[in-house]
C-alpha cells in the first residue's frame, strides 16, 4: 500500500466514523420525525428547563421547547406555560385524562416531564392545546415542615430533660432504698414511695402540658401532608430515598411517644396498686411485700422505658438532622449553622385540629369505707388543668 | 524584538522611574508588534486561500503532505488519545464519587472529550509535530534560497509549498480529531472499567442523554479552526524567514509560542461562542 | 519477518538508551564537583524564557476550564454551585502541571535539541569527549536541574494564574465573586492537590531535558536533521508526559485519595 492509499483510507475511515458518531448521537432511525406541540400550564415548574426530556410511560418521546411566563392574560389560570414537542408515535397514549407531572430522576437527577398514559377511550389532545399540568410537590417545603416538627419534639425533650432526669433519679432512689433495706424497714420504703408519687404528681402534668402542643400539632401536620402526599404519589415513589430515610426519624419519634405513653400507663397502674393497698391495708406483711415487689417490677419497666426514651433521642440533634439531609444532597445545608438556612421557609402554623382525646382513666372512688384520703388526681387528664391533688395519705 | 525598548541616549529620569516606564513601553510595543503580526497573518491567510482554487494544482505534493501530517501522526494520536481519555476518566470519577453520581461518569467524560479535550489535544499534537517542523523546513528553504529558485522556475511558491501544507493541516486536523475523540472515548471506557469499576454498559448508558450531536459538531469545527490556525502561523513564519540559520531557529521558537497561545485563546473564544449557540439552537430546532 | 520486528526493536532500544541517559544524568547531578553557574544560566534561559508562554497559555486554560465545567455542571446538576471547587481541583491536579510541561516541551525542548544537535553536527560533543569532559555532565546536567526547578516553580505560578483568571470568568459569566469562589473551593481543594501538582512538575521537568538531549545527541544529516530531531523530541517528550501523567493520576487516585 502506497501513500495515497493510506491517506485515502485514513480520510475515508474518519469520515465514516464521524457520520456513525452523529448517527448514534441522534438515535438510530434517523429520519424526519414528526412531532406535535402542546402547551402545559403549571404554577410551579420545579426546575424544568428548555431541553428537558418528555417521557410517556417512562419512554422518552420528546423535549421541552420553552418555559415561559404567561404574563397578563387573565384567561389562563396558570403562571408558567411549558411548551413541549411530543413524537407522533406517542400520540395515542396521551389522552385528556393523562396527567402531566414533573418528576425527578433521583435526588440530584434532572427534571423531566412525565406523562401518564391515558385510558384508551378518552379523547386525544389536539395540536397547540393548553393542558392542565400537575404541580410537583414542594419537596423543600415538605422537608422544612418535617424539620419544624423535629424541632418541636426536640424542644419538648429539652425543656423536660431536668424533669425527666429528676423522675428517673427519684425512681432510682426508691429502688436503691428498697435494695438496701431489703424487707427490714418497710415504713421508709413506703415513705419513699409516697415521695416518688409526689414528685411524679408535680412533674408529669407539666410534662404533659408541653407534650400537648406536639400531640396537637402532629395530626395537623399529618393533615397538611396528606393532600400533598396524595397528589404526589408518583413523586413519592420516585423520591423514596428521601422519604424512606425520613421514616426512621419519624419512626424513632413515634416509639418514643408510645414508650412515654406506656411508661405513663405503667405509672398509672402503680397508682392503682397503691390505691388497692389503701383499700386492703391490713393484710399480712408478706402480701404487702409481694405487692411492693410487683410495684417495683412495674417501675423497672418505667425506668427502662425512660432510659430507652433518652437513648433513642440522644443522637438526634439539629446537627445530625442537617448532616443527614446533607447526605441526601438536599440544599438545606447551604449555610451550616446559620440561623436562616437558604431553603428554610417557616412553615404555616398548622390548623387547629381537635386531637383525639388521650385515654383517660379515673380511678374508682373508694367505695364503702369512708376514707380520709382524697381521690388520686388523674394523671392523664390533659383537657382540664387541675392542680395536683394531695398525695394519698397512707395510714400508718 | 526588544530593540524598540532600548534607548540610545541616557534618559534624565531616575532609575526607579525609568525601569517601570521602559517596561510599560516594552509591553506596549510588544502588544503593537503582536497586532501587526496578527494583521500580517490575516493577509497571508487571504493570499493562501485565494490561491486554493486556482489551477495548477499539485496533487502529489498535497498527498505527500497529507501523508506526512496525518498518517505518520496516527500512532501518536492513538496513544495520546487513549491515555488522555484515561486520565480524564480517573479525574472525573474522583470528583463524582463524592456525590455518588458515578452514573454520570460516562456522559461527562464523553462530553468533555468530544467538546474540549479531543480537539485541543490533537491540535497541540499537530502543532508540536507539524508546526515546528514546517516552520523549520520552510525557513531552511528560504534561507538556502530554494524558494527564490522555485520562483525563478516560474512556479508560484505559495501554491507549491504553502497550499499543500495548509490543506493537509486542515484535513488531517479534522481526521485526527475524529480518531482522537473515538480513541479517547474508548480509552475512558476501558479505564473506567478497569480502574474505576464502572461497567461499560453503565458508562455508556447515559451518554446518549447527555451528549448531543451539537457537542460533536462543536468539537469538529474547533478542530477545523485549529487546523487553519496552525497552518497559517507555521507556514507564515517559515515562509517569511529572512537572514541566516539562527533566524530559522528563532522563527521556530516564535512559531511555537504564537501557536500555543493562539490555540488556547481561540479555544476559549470558540467555547464561548459555542455555548451561546447551544442555547440558541436548543430553543429553535432539533439536535 | 525482520521488517515487522524492526520497529519494536528500535522502540525498545530507544527506551533503553533514554533510560540509560536518564540514570547517567541523575548520577552526574549528585557527583561532585558541582558547577552552580551553568545551572543558574540555564535557569534563566529555561525558566525565565518559558514564563511568558506558560502564563499566557495557562491563563486561557483557567478560563476554558471554567466555561466547560459550567456547561457540564449545568447539564448534570442544574446548578453552578460547585464549578469553582471542581475547576480549582482540576486545575491543580491536572492542568497546572501538564500544560506548562507541554509548552516547555515545545519551546525549551526544541531549543535544547536544536542547541545540542548543532553542537553534535559541528562535532563539539566529540571535542568535549576528547578533552575528557563528560558531555552528559557538561551539557545535560545543568539543563536537567534547571528544568526541574523551573517547572516546579512555574507550575505553582501557573496554578495561581489559572485560578485567578478562572475567578475573573466566574465573576463575569457565572456571577460568583472571588470570595464565594475561594470559600466554596475550600470544600474541594485539599493540600495534597498542590503536592500532586508539584510532584507532577518534578517528574515532567526531568523528562523534557533528558528526551531532548537524547535526540540532540543523535542528530545527523545537517540542518534538516536538526529539524527532524527537534520534532521528534517535542512529540516524544509530550507523549511520555501524557503517559506518565496517566500513571501518576492512577496512583494518586488509588493511594492518596
Amino acid at each position: 500500500m502506497n501513500r495515497e492509499f493510506k491517506v485515502g483510507l485514513l480520510v475515508v475511515g474518519s469520515v465514516v466514523a464521524a457520520i456513525a458518531f452523529i448517527a448514534i448521537l441522534k438515535g438510530i432511525g434517523v429520519g424526519p420525525r414528526s412531532s406535535y406541540r402542546l402547551k402545559v400550564g403549571y404554577n410551579f415548574a420545579g426546575g424544568l428547563t428548555v431541553g428537558s426530556p418528555v417521557r410517556v410511560s417512562g419512554v422518552k418521546v420528546g423535549k421541552v421547547r420553552g418555559v415561559d411566563f404567561v404574563g397578563e392574560d387573565p384567561s389562563i389560570p396558570y403562571h408558567v406555560i411549558v411548551t413541549v414537542d411530543i413524537d407522533d408515535k406517542a400520540r395515542p397514549s396521551v389522552r385528556k385524562n393523562s396527567k402531566f407531572l414533573i418528576n425527578m430522576a433521583g435526588i440530584i437527577g434532572e427534571r423531566y416531564l412525565e406523562i401518564t398514559p391515558g385510558s384508551k377511550d378518552a379523547e386525544s389532545w389536539a395540536e397547540g392545546e393548553l393542558v392542565p399540568g400537575v404541580d410537583p410537590p414542594r419537596l423543600d417545603q415538605l422537608i422544612s415542615q418535617g424539620y419544624a416538627v423535629m424541632g418541636e419534639v426536640l424542644d419538648m425533650i429539652e425543656k423536660n430533660r431536668p424533669r425527666i432526669e429528676r423522675m428517673i433519679a427519684a425512681i432510682d432512689a426508691f429502688l436503691g432504698s428498697f435494695d438496701e433495706e431489703q424487707m427490714k424497714d418497710v415504713g421508709s420504703l413506703i415513705g419513699n414511695l409516697s415521695q416518688l408519687v409526689k414528685v411524679l404528681n408535680q412533674n408529669v402534668p407539666d410534662m404533659m402540658k408541653d407534650l400537648k402542643p406536639v400531640l396537637r400539632a402532629a395530626p395537623g401536620m399529618i393533615n397538611d401532608i396528606r393532600p400533598v402526599l396524595k397528589d404526589a404519589g408518583p413523586l413519592m415513589r420516585n423520591a423514596n430515598a428521601v422519604m424512606m430515610d425520613l421514616k426512621p426519624i419519624l419512626g424513632d419519634a413515634r416509639p418514643m411517644i408510645v414508650t412515654a405513653r406506656e411508661s405513663l400507663e405503667k405509672l398509672h397502674k402503680l397508682m392503682g396498686e397503691i390505691e388497692k393497698y389503701n383499700k386492703a391495708n391490713d393484710t399480712s406483711l408478706t402480701s404487702l411485700v409481694k405487692q411492693v415487689i410487683r410495684i417495683v417490677q412495674n417501675m423497672d419497666g418505667l425506668v427502662a422505658g425512660g432510659n430507652t426514651m433518652l437513648n433513642n433521642l440522644s443522637f438526634v440533634d439539629e446537627q445530625w438532622i442537617r448532616y443527614f439531609l446533607q447526605e441526601e444532597g438536599l440544599k438545606v445545608y447551604a449555610s451550616l449553622g446559620s440561623p436562616n438556612p437558604r431553603y428554610f421557609v417557616p412553615p404555616p402554623p398548622p390548623p387547629r385540629v381537635k386531637a383525639p382525646p388521650p385515654p383517660q382513666t379515673q380511678p374508682a372512688p373508694a367505695a364503702g369505707k369512708p376514707s380520709p384520703t382524697a381521690p388520686v388526681a388523674p394523671i392523664l387528664n390533659t383537657d382540664e388543668e387541675q392542680p395536683p391533688a394531695d398525695p394519698p395519705r397512707i395510714r400508718q | 524584538m526588544s530593540d524598540a525598548a532600548q534607548s540610545t541616549e541616557s534618559s534624565s529620569l531616575p532609575g526607579f522611574i525609568r525601569g517601570p516606564v521602559e517596561a510599560v513601553g516594552g509591553v506596549i510595543s510588544d502588544v503593537a508588534e503582536g497586532i501587526r503580526h496578527f494583521g500580517v497573518l490575516v493577509l497571508f491567510f487571504r493570499e493562501t486561500v485565494t490561491r486554493l482554487a486556482r489551477p495548477p494544482y499539485y496533487p502529489d505534493v498535497i498527498m505527500y503532505q497529507m501523508y506526512q501530517v496525518g498518517v505518520k501522526s496516527l500512532l501518536i494520536a492513538i496513544l495520546a488519545g487513549s491515555f488522555v481519555g484515561g486520565i480524564f476518566a480517573i479525574q472525573i470519577n474522583d470528583q463524582l464519587i463524592d456525590f455518588g453520581a458515578q452514573a454520570f461518569l460516562g456522559g461527562i467524560a464523553v462530553s468533555v472529550t468530544v467538546r474540549e479535550v479531543g480537539p485541543l489535544m490533537i491540535a497541540l499534537l499537530i502543532a508540536g509535530r507539524i508546526g515546528a517542523f514546517t516552520a523549520a523546513e520552510l525557513g531552511t528553504m528560504n534561507v538556502t534560497e530554494q524558494i527564490d529558485a522555485i520562483r525563478c522556475l516560474g512556479t508560484d511558491p505559495i501554491k507549491y509549498l504553502v497550499v499543500p501544507r495548509f490543506l493537509a493541516c486542515i484535513v488531517m486536523s479534522f481526521v485526527l480529531t475524529v480518531v482522537g475523540i473515538v480513541i479517547g472515548i474508548l480509552g475512558s471506557a476501558v479505564v473506567a472499567w478497569a480502574i474505576c469499576g464502572v461497567h461499560p454498559l453503565f458508562f455508556f448508558g447515559r451518554v446518549l442523554d447527555m451528549v448531543h450531536v451539537f457537542d460533536f459538531v462543536n468539537g469538529l469545527w474547533k478542530s477545523f479552526f485549529f487546523g487553519i490556525l496552525i497552518a497559517t502561523v507555521c507556514c507564515y513564519y517559515g515562509f517569511n524567514t529572512r537572514g541566516g540559520a539562527e533566524d530559522v531557529g528563532r522563527n521556530v521558537n516564535t512559531t511555537v509560542v504564537v501557536t500555543g497561545i493562539s490555540l488556547l485563546a481561540a479555544d476559549y473564544f470558540l467555547a464561548l461562542i459555542s455555548s451561546w449557540f447551544y442555547t440558541l439552537i436548543l430553543k429553535v430546532g432539533e439536535i | 519477518m525482520t521488517a515487522v520486528l524492526t520497529p519494536f526493536s528500535v522502540f525498545f532500544s530507544t527506551i533503553r538508551n533514554v533510560i540509560r541517559l536518564f540514570v547517567e544524568t541523575v548520577y552526574y547531578t549528585f557527583r561532585p564537583p558541582y558547577r552552580v553557574q551553568p545551572i543558574l544560566d540555564q535557569m534563566y534561559w529555561i525558566g525565565v524564557n518559558s514564563t511568558s508562554i506558560v502564563l499566557s497559555t495557562i491563563a486561557f486554560v483557567g478560563m476554558i476550564s471554567i466555561v466547560e465545567l459550567a456547561f457540564q455542571m449545568d447539564t448534570v446538576l442544574h446548578t453552578t454551585e460547585f464549578v469553582p471547587g471542581f475547576a480549582s481541583v482540576l486545575i491543580l491536579r491536572e492542568f497546572a502541571s501538564v500544560i506548562p510541561a507541554a509548552m516547555m516541551a515545545g519551546k525549551v525542548g526544541a531549543g535544547i535539541t536544536a542547541e545540542v544537535g548543532t553542537m553534535q553536527l559541528t562535532e563539539q560533543i566529540d571535542a568535549l569527549r576528547l578533552i575528557s569532559i563528560n558531555p552528559v555532565k557538561h551539557i545535560v546536567v545543568p539543563r536537567f536541574v534547571a528544568s526541574v526547578l523551573s517547572l516546579m516553580l512555574l507550575s505553582c505560578l501557573a496554578a495561581t494564574v489559572a485560578i485567578i483568571t478562572g475567578m475573573i470568568v466566574c465573576e463575569v459569566s457565572l456571577g460568583i465573586d472571588w470570595q464565594l469562589f475561594i470559600n466554596s473551593s475550600r470544600n474541594f481543594v485539599k493540600p495534597v492537590d498542590l503536592g500532586i501538582n508539584v510532584f507532577k512538575a518534578f517528574i515532567f521537568g526531568q523528562i523534557i531535558p533528558v528526551v531532548s538531549s537524547y535526540y540532540g545527541f543523535r542528530t545527523s544529516g545537517g540542518a534538516e536533521g536538526v529539524g527532524i530531531a527537534c520534532t521528534k523530541s517535542v512529540v516524544y517528550s509530550g507523549l511520555v508526559i501524557v503517559i506518565l501523567d496517566f500513571f501518576i493520576t492512577w496512583a494518586a487516585s488509588v493511594y492518596i485519595l
